[in-house]
């Protein structure tokens, strides 16, 4: 059946209630079991256990069926990754059965080289039906180094592999494997991986094909159109509930990788009636730096900061999206154009969304926190009798407040990387060549306030031998920004003092430091919410009491409490 | 030969089976829980029906209790304290940073974790550092630990959970800790990281050590009051607690390690699915226990269930050993609604009060219970007691629901079953699809109260040919208590290549795991017949994650070359994950287990002459899709070796089963009730 025909019919197929629910638990199932296999036979820690990794099922038109919750940021874009592939094969009529496609193209996966792309069609009695598609972060694609801090082009941040085929219809494509093979410092780590995602984008549409066939088509169809009203009318109804009005909030990105000087760009909300429009027409001009955001992760940050408020823990659907609009320009850095390079665009985003929330603050005070917390990561890498290893770690600081919940509370990871973890120090001991000093609250680093935020996370490690360190900070510069008269919670530090007693301090970086460096990290602290001096004094005691404020910053800050 | 009972603890009933090895008479009791003092509930059921002459010669009690995950679930443990090295004070609240709770959305902006067990002032450091080797980095600093123990002394702790950083690699540290807390004056109880766990992650190690420490006083002391009680009412036999692995622990080592007993209840009727497969020569099986809030589903490979190393409780992990059973919110209480135009069903219960509507003890909300009456799935609605359903109460509460839905009453009473069916399917899907097995291969074994009403439904949504429904459906947990082996477990995490050296150390590993289980082992222990078994974690080098390959044998030992072992990983990793590579392999970690087996208790199923009369009534059938004439049939009156068409209705005294048009029912002679789906399409 053609696209316009399917589409046709669909109108005037009854889907009732309960076979939209039916369906919709059968298409997350499909989802859910993608993202099992994944995690289940994957190679890289950063994929099963870190889960740095989306799955998706899209119908012929490109529309979100289905996704599993893995990384926001990732969410609901991977149709841009099937547009470069369907663009790069020169249309859907080049698919057959079988097929197995692999991007790792920025501009078409929206993210960076590091993140490789599958995609699957599927196919049911000889017609084309749908997509299953899972984009993955390979720990190294042979780019200059493992993570690109420094890139000025995309050719410096990996071997690029615009929509090739993989498998091409059922059979194996031995030149392209020998090609991936030669092209990483982590072979194994990167075939591994591969393998499990073609093995889950096929596990997906196993898993599609009955509940098309058990449904026919055409009810099909219905019940996912009526599913998607559902999300939109749900999506709507709170955004009606928020107050009209157009905010412009500014941000700062410290450096781009490659000078070391500060970025500002502002971001202006408008919510009027049941839309929310964001408006990145007024941003600067790409950077020389890999901290360009591809348009395809500005829209999925957008969306996820927007559904982080109004979605009120549904699942995210294309219909959910609908109601929100965006508008970027050209060869700025949200929406760069080739080959600006991206590498690093992961850490610019968590604050874009923070400017989002901030501006949403005016609309419903309540829906919001205060800033924070801010991601960061530390990349090692060494090598040992000519194999290379590699580890990273995502890290993450003190939560802000809010007047919802009131003060912050234990560390979570940033919404843009939801669902990825901090690593276990015990696992990265004994992998590793380092040994971990501490890593708990930092005293007095949170946003003060009536409700404050978390304090930040301090971390020390020690380097036993010699490697390579790729620190990734964002936000050293400045504060996690408080609310409503809050204060600040503490920016964001990456010290490294070599053992002749060298120091330095830095934002990205990649560089070589010898055995007995050590390394000092300081994550934000959540920013505060409300004006300090209206804090209960028991509150302000028990932070004492629990070593989380010392009584000389509480005097200074909270000195009706004495 | 054993005499025995089994008493199975849940939030609103505490059932009883009492199985007589000499008559091979079983008795069936069901009495309220008494949450307040659960060993009241069991005292009260116990002494109405096992007579006190019985009772003095029966030599087993086993038994299945939530007194620990409610402690848990309802914050209701003990003052606890931790000790861990300076520089980790708050390992247990950064949880990894995860959003990890049942109800958990990533892109809930506003989540806030729950507070953590142990708040920050009651967590205090030491200095001192272990390696990952297990090498001493720096000593431990006993003024440290004394200055705790004054602190803890002072707060009155309970419980002092010491988790050191490494002391799976080496527990000298925690163990000269504990010593020092006693000299500093600390005299409430404590729970040592290796002990517990003997696995490397800190934050999970501390969070089971804590959940250990937090639930201890409470297990210990209901332990010992149940004991007592029912010393005092002559039963003087031996007292086994059912554990989240599996298997069983007596009451004084559970008391020891109370963190085991933590799942004991979902787990009996887990058990009681395996012992069923043993019997009937099933090799692949499915459980759905469905009770009046939730759905609990486990999957039986080679007819035994699946055990991972790791659990979770209240989003709190535990490194233990694990039935793999999936909990979703969906039984014969959850509440029906209209959302925007959606239906939706659960996890919202009704619960036993106020209940499903046509209970008639004040619900007013639609239940799954309410539309199966709507439907007829019920039958005549007839309970024991001469009681009846109120029917017509449950079709004006559905109707409500339909009239907002735009629905008829029907078609949403059927849309109310059918959304709670798919969910279900789906949680058995997720079971068995995950571990590479195929639901339609299964055999799908349906108990607990609801259960057997969504027998053949569910096996129509997964495409199952047979749905057994045991013996007593309704109490099946109860009886899955008396199947228990009685074992104890221990591991110990060991990176190294898979060579004949490395054999030789997990050996070495492997007696000093079993030595320390045997020095666990009470005085009153039950002398059967043993065996020990052994389980390597292996993976391929660089990987993290790791999968568990059981070993051949029964002695406690690896007997195999390095050549057999990898061999052996090899083909476990292909069936588990369809694919291997041919990169080098590795040991994780060695996992020792030593299993006890009790004589079996079993059953047969003659027909009874109380049985009633068989009527006939309209009730809606799916496959159907129509209103058609069901066979209402007392189960008493199912002969062993018998066989029966659908579409019927089969009554008992503590479930209804719902066979539809197309589904024989065949009578095991065992009298467990087969429903074979003969119109399937393969």
């Amino acid at each position: 059946m053609s696209v316009t025909a399917m589409k046709a019919k669909s109108q005037n197929v009854s889907a009732d209630p309960i076979t939209t629910q039916v369906i919709k638990y059968g298409l997350n199932g499909a989802a859910e079991q993608m993202k099992i296999a994944v995690v289940r036979t994957a190679f890289s820690p950063i994929i099963y256990d870190a889960h740095d990794f989306a799955c998706g099922i899209y119908d012929r038109n490109l529309r979100l069926l289905s996704q599993a919750e893995t990384v926001p940021i990732f969410q609901g874009t991977l149709h841009l990754v099937i547009e470069g592939v369907l663009r790069a094969l020169g249309g859907e009529e080049n698919l057959s059965p079988g097929d197995v496609i692999l991007t790792n193209y920025a501009y078409d996966t929206g993210t960076h080289a590091n993140d490789v792309a599958v995609v699957m069609p599927g196919f049911l009695d000889g017609a084309l039906v749908g997509y299953t598609v899972i984009k993955a972060h390979m720990m190294d694609v042979g780019g200059k180094s493992m993570v690109p801090v420094d890139t000025t082009d995309i050719w410096q941040e990996g071997l690029i592999l615009p929509g090739v085929k993989l498998y091409d219809a059922g059979v194996r494509n031995e030149s392209l494997f020998q090609i991936l093979e030669i092209n990483t410092r982590l072979p194994q780590d990167l075939l591994g991986d591969l393998n499990a995602l073609v093995g889950a984008c096929r596990l997906g549409l196993n898993a599609l094909y009955p509940l098309m066939e058990r449904y026919g088509v055409e009810t099909f169809g219905a019940a996912v159109e009526h599913m998607w009203d559902h999300g939109e009318k749900h999506v709507r109804k709170r955004i009606a509930a928020l107050k009209d009005g157009r905010w412009t909030t500014t941000g700062q990105i410290d450096e781009d990788g490659v000078s070391t000087d500060p970025i500002e760009y502002t971001v202006t909300v408008e919510v009027k009636g049941d839309s929310i429009h964001v408006d990145l027409t007024d941003m600067p001009p790409q950077a020389t730096g890999p901290i360009n955001v591809p348009f395809g992760s500005t829209l999925s940050s957008t969306r996820a900061a927007i559904m982080a408020v109004v979605s009120a823990g549904e699942s995210a659907n294309e219909g959910h999206f609908r109601p929100i609009s965006i508008e970027t320009k050209k060869g700025t850095i949200f929406d760069p154009i080739t080959p600006a390079p991206v590498g690093i665009y992961g850490f610019i985003c968590p604050q874009y969304m923070d400017l989002i929330f901030r501006a949403l603050s005016n609309a419903d005070p309540e829906a919001v926190a205060a800033s924070g917390p801010e991601l960061g990561a530390l990349v090692v890498v060494g090598e040992d009798e000519g194999r290379f290893w590699g580890g990273a770690c995502d890290l993450t600081g003190g939560q802000p407040a809010a007047l919802k919940y009131g003060d912050g509370g234990a560390p979570l990871m940033h919404m843009e990387a939801s669902g990825t973890r901090i690593s276990s120090w015990e696992v990265w001991e004994g992998r590793y060549p380092m040994i971990i000093d501490h890593f708990e609250y930092d005293q007095n680093t949170g946003g003060v306030g009536e409700y404050r935020g978390s304090n930040g996370i301090k971390l020390r490690m020690k380097a036993l031998e010699e490697m390579t360190l790729i620190p990734i900070f964002e936000r050293t510069k400045t504060g996690m920004k408080g609310l409503f008269g809050g204060g600040d919670g503490a920016s964001n530090l990456c010290k490294v003092t070599r053992p002749d007693g060298a120091e330095s301090y830095h934002s990205k970086a990649v560089f070589d430091v010898p055995a007995n460096t050590v390394i000092d990290i300081r994550m934000s602290g959540g920013g505060g919410v409300g004006d300090p001096s209206k804090r209960d004094p028991k509150a302000v005691h028990e932070d004492i009491q629990k070593g989380l404020i010392s009584e000389e910053f509480a005097r200074e800050h909270y000195g009706h409490a004495f | 030969m054993v005499t025995r009972f089994g008493v199975d603890v849940g939030g609103t009933f505490t059932d009883l089976i009492f199985f007589d090895q000499e008559s091979g008479a079983i008795t069936v009791g069901k009495g309220p829980s008494t949450p307040h003092s659960p060993d009241e509930g069991v005292v009260n059921v116990v002494r109405e029906v096992i007579p006190g002459e019985t009772l003095n010669r029966t030599e087993l009690f086993l038994h299945g209790t939530t007194v620990g995950i409610n402690a848990i679930l309802e914050r209701k443990g003990s003052k606890v304290g931790i000790l861990t090295t300076d520089g980790f004070r708050d390992t247990l609240e950064f949880r990894r940073a995860q959003r990890r709770d049942e109800t958990h959305h990533d892109l809930d902006l506003l989540y806030k974790s729950p507070p953590e067990l142990v708040p920050r002032e009651l967590r205090l450091t030491a200095r001192g550092r272990i390696a990952s080797n297990g090498a001493e980095l720096e000593p431990l600093s006993l003024d440290d630990v004394k200055a705790a123990a004054k602190i803890f002394a002072d707060e009155d702790i309970e419980c002092v959970a010491i988790v050191f950083i490494n002391a799976h690699a080496n527990g000298a540290h925690e163990l000269a800790a504990s010593k020092a807390l006693r000299d500093g004056g600390y005299s409430g109880e404590i729970s040592l990281s290796h002990d517990v766990s003997g696995e490397f992650s800190e934050y999970e190690r501390t969070s089971t050590t804590v959940v250990d420490a937090y639930i201890r006083p409470k297990v210990a002391r209901y332990l010992k009051e149940l004991q007592s009680s029912l010393n005092k009412n002559d039963f003087d036999g031996e007292y086994l607690i059912t554990v989240s692995g599996g298997g069983a622990l007596t009451f004084s080592e559970a008391a020891e390690r109370p963190f085991e007993t933590v799942m004991s209840g979902p787990v009996a009727g887990v058990v009681g699915a395996a012992e069923l497969c043993r019997q009937h020569g099933i090799d692949l099986a499915i459980t759905g226990d469905v009770g009046g809030t939730s759905f609990d589903t486990a999957l039986l490979v080679n007819g035994r269930p699946i055990v991972k190393y790791e659990g979770e409780v209240a989003g709190m992990p535990l490194q233990i050993p694990w039935v793999d059973v999936r909990s979703i919110g969906a039984g014969g209480g959850s509440i029906a609604y209209a959302d925007n135009g959606l239906l939706q069903v659960g996890p919202q219960s009704a619960g036993a009060a106020p209940g499903p509507v046509c209970y008639r003890r004040g619900g007013k909300k639609p239940t799954t219970t309410d539309a199966a009456a709507v439907l007829g799935m019920l039958g005549f609605g007839e309970l024991a007691g001469g009681m009846t359903l109120d029917i017509d109460g449950a079709r004006a509460a559905i109707g409500e629901l339909a009239a907002e839905l735009g629905l008829d009453v029907t078609e949403t009473a059927k849309g109310v079953i059918q959304v709670a069916n798919v969910a279900m399917a789906q949680a058995i899907r997720s079971v068995s699809v995950e571990l590479g097995q195929d639901p339609r291969q299964a055999a799908l074994i349906q108990f607990g109260g609801a259960g057997p009403l969504f027998a053949s439904h569910l096996a129509l949504e997964l495409g199952v040919e047979t749905v057994i429904i045991p013996n007593y459906a309704g109490n099946f947990s109860a009886w899955g208590l008396l199947l228990q082996d009685l074992t104890r477990s221990a591991a110990r995490t060991s990176v190294m290549p898979i060579t004949e050296d490395s054999i030789a150390s997990a050996n070495e590993i492997l007696g000093e795991l079993f030595s320390s289980i045997e020095k666990r082992e009470s005085d009153a222990d039950i002398t059967v017949s043993a065996h020990k078994e052994v389980a390597l974690d292996m993976r391929f080098e660089g990987q993290e994650h790791s999968l568990t390959v059981k070993i051949p044998g029964e002695d406690g030992r690896i007997d195999l070359d390095a050549k057999t072992l990898s061999d052996l990983f090899l083909s476990e990793y292909k069936r588990t994950f369809g694919s291997t590579m041919d990169t080098p392999q590795e040991i994780v970690s060695v996992r020792a287990t030593k299993r006890a087996v009790l004589p079996k208790a079993s059953r047969s199923g003659e027909a009874s002459e109380e049985a009633a009369e068989p009527r006939t009534m309209q009730a809606y059938s799916f496959r159907q899709d129509s209103y058609i004439d069901f066979q209402v049939i007392d189960r008493r009156s199912l002969a062993p070796g018998s066989k029966h068409s659908g579409p019927a209705i089969v009554t008992e005294q503590t479930s209804t089963t719902y066979v539809d048009s197309g589904f024989e029912i065949a009578i095991h002679e065992d009298g467990a009730m087969y429903l074979n789906d003969l119109e399937r399409k393969a």
